[in-house]
């Protein structure tokens, strides 16, 4: 009956009700979008270096060159010699190096120039091949192509279809001749290579060799063209062990770098953190704001009840059966807005990942966070305890005045 | 029985003390009927607020059936409140989130006498009695003031109490109404033979009670001391 009375209560005033409740889930769903955004973004980038242990690139900047390889963002540093790509093949702490080639693309979606090897690939051991086709087959002569699954999706390229690449990283780049003959579709991975179009690495070259004997034709500075070098190398060391003594090895290494993708995210995190912390300063703030106005919220909504409960007290009602339907009212109206909040915080991020799905790279993972916990707890406490104020008062209160 | 032995209830304002009303003496012997008279602002209904234990006196003491309600704990007296009080309030004070029969029901879920299967034919049968049965799902506001008026007198008396009061219960009741509405009251405390005591102005409702008891206007210096007599 109390929660009866709590719920009936509640309805008799839709309006106080529903701007409390709307209160409480915009506070909510601004944390819970936060949290989901900075868990998303970092969850999403670390796992697309997932299947990159190591990188080997040309000299320069590491960040350029995760860009570049895992991201299939900006431009390449350089090329990488085929003797190192040889001698990485050859070294007994290697399990398997796999040549990437980039500098053509397809209406913008870029053309990673590889060996058979990558569809052999595993990103974690155990954990099965990192690309899988959902249709047809690996390549296995030149000018054949595998293509992502968000570039079949949106360019509704198919089994069988043919497409002529472009040079450069953007569209409308100098047209090559020779068409590409569709022959598999990847499965999603969701990640960068959902947009990548793979093509034996050999093509890339046969294409660039006549490319490059067209007049007048545009030299990019990667001058990828140059027969059989290669502009990364993504290499999977036999063990943890065999991956720092191959690091160590590549320090010396005067024509390319190796790099630990996940390292250079880790500390490009850290360089963003000081940025970041600023911007966690500020969602403190707004959310201390929010939890207060919520707070507040309850608190007058559970206050405007004064009436009602007096007249409960004069039925015979006790302060406890009082004080339960206030808790009572402020729990159903502070879950209430929690459960609308954390599901608008999710349908916000989600329309968000959409966007980011479709514009970049970058896959932004989404899933419940432990922090969602956290949210849920300490937002419905909050609101309980706002509750509680009111609760306690009538205690105090002398109910012969309010009937 | 109820007995009012020297009651004094007192406000302390910051120049002053109001006496919000003082009463040496008065004894109602169960089933007995009284109409409580006097002036607005003559303590009338901070009176049935004492005997009812919404309030506690400043000095005296209430007892009904010799058990001491002003020195009562608050959790008791609730639970005797619930049991043993049946209230018309001067506003009524029924819950507007509530249906009629929701009404009665949180009356009878505090006061626990009525079991509770048989709590909805029970209301039912009341509110039959006074011609609202076709109205229990109905909200307080979707009713006219005369049958918000029985609404409340039957909540009043659902619990079967042994101790009715009324404040100014036909104050703004058409005549007809008004007389309904006493007449309910007197039946439902003759039948079980409790006290009724019923604050009033009105001359004719006083003409139908056989003891008045009349507070007097306050004396110099304080807003609303006065004595109750009764007038056998």
């Amino acid at each position: 009956m109390r929660l009866v009375i709590a719920s009936r209560n509640l309805l008799a005033k839709p309006v106080q009700s529903g701007l409390t409740v709307l209160i409480v889930a915009a506070t909510i769903a601004m944390l819970t979008f936060v949290t989901l955004l900075s868990a998303g973004t970092h969850n999403g980038l670390v796992r697309a270096t997932e299947p990159f242990d190591l990188i080997v690139g040309a000299k320069g900047s590491p960040n350029q060159l995760v860009l570049n390889t895992v991201f299939l963002q900006d431009v390449p540093i350089g090329n990488v010699s085929h003797e190192i790509y040889e001698k990485l093949s050859a070294s007994l702490l290697v399990a398997a190096a796999i040549p990437l080639a980039f500098g053509d693309n397809y209406k913008g979606y870029t053309i990673v120039g590889s060996g058979d090897g990558i569809f052999q690939h595993e990103a974690k051991a155990g954990q099965g091949q990192w690309l899988q086709l959902v249709a047809g087959r690996p390549f296995a002569l030149p000018f054949e192509a595998v293509i992502g699954d968000k570039v079949a999706l949106r360019l509704g390229l198919q089994l069988g279809d043919d497409f002529k690449s472009t040079h450069g990283f953007l569209p409308g780049g100098q047209g090559h001749d020779h068409a590409y003959h569709v022959v598999g579709i990847l499965q999603s991975v969701n990640g960068p290579y959902d947009q990548a179009i793979l093509v034996p690495i050999e093509s890339i070259w046969l294409a660039h060799e006549k490319h490059e004997a067209v007049p007048g034709a545009e030299i990019t500075e990667d001058s990828h063209g140059e027969e059989h070098d290669v502009t990364a190398i993504l290499v999977k060391p036999k063990g943890y062990s065999e991956a720092m003594r191959l690091y160590q090895q590549f320090q010396r290494e005067p024509g390319a770098q190796m790099i630990f993708p996940a390292q250079v995210i880790v500390q490009l995190f850290a360089v963003l953190g000081q940025g970041e912390q600023m911007l966690r300063s500020v969602a403190y703030i707004i959310i201390g704001m929010g939890l207060l106005i919520m707070a507040l919220s309850v608190y007058w909504s559970a206050l405007s009840r004064v009436r009602e409960r007096a007249i409960l007290r004069a039925l015979g009602a006790s302060t406890r059966d009082v004080f339960t339907i206030i808790v009572a009212e402020s729990t159903l109206l502070t879950l209430l807005g929690v459960t609308v909040g954390i599901l608008t915080g999710h349908g916000i991020y989600s329309l968000l990942v959409r966007a980011m799905a479709s514009k970049t790279a970058i896959v932004l993972t989404s899933a419940f966070t432990a922090d969602e916990v956290y949210i849920i707890m300490v937002g419905t406490l909050c609101g309980m305890l706002s509750g509680l104020i009111p609760a306690v008062l009538t205690y105090r209160t002398e109910i012969a005045q309010h009937l | 029985m109820l007995e009012v032995n020297q009651v004094r209830k007192e406000y302390h304002d910051v120049l002053q003390t109001i006496t919000a009303v003082a009463v040496d003496r008065l004894i109602i012997q169960n089933g007995e009927q009284v109409a409580l008279v006097g002036p607005s602002g003559s303590g009338k209904t901070t009176l049935l607020h004492l005997i009812s234990g919404l309030l506690t006196p400043t000095t005296g003491e209430i007892k009904f059936d010799n058990v001491s309600i002003s020195t009562m704990p608050e959790t008791w007296r609730d639970r005797w409140r619930a049991n043993a009080v049946g209230y018309v309030f001067q506003k009524l004070n029924l819950l507007s989130s509530l249906s009629i029969l929701d009404n009665l029901l949180v009356a009878m879920f505090f006061a626990k006498t009525i079991p509770k299967k048989e709590q909805r034919q029970w209301a039912n049968q009341l509110l039959d009695q006074v011609n609202l049965s076709d109205k229990l799902a109905k909200f307080p506001h979707q009713l006219s003031m005369g049958e918000q008026q029985r609404v409340a007198v039957v909540r009043a008396v659902i619990n079967k109490p042994r101790l009715i009061l009324a404040d100014e219960p036909t104050a703004s009741l058409d005549q007809d109404n008004a007389l309904l509405v006493l007449e309910m009251l007197r039946q439902f405390a003759k039948q079980s033979n409790s006290i009724l005591v019923v604050s009033t102005h009105d001359k004719q409702i006083m003409r139908q009670f056989e003891r008045i008891c009349s507070l007097r206007q306050a004396e110099k210096g304080v807003m609303a001391s006065a004595t109750c007599d009764s007038q056998p």
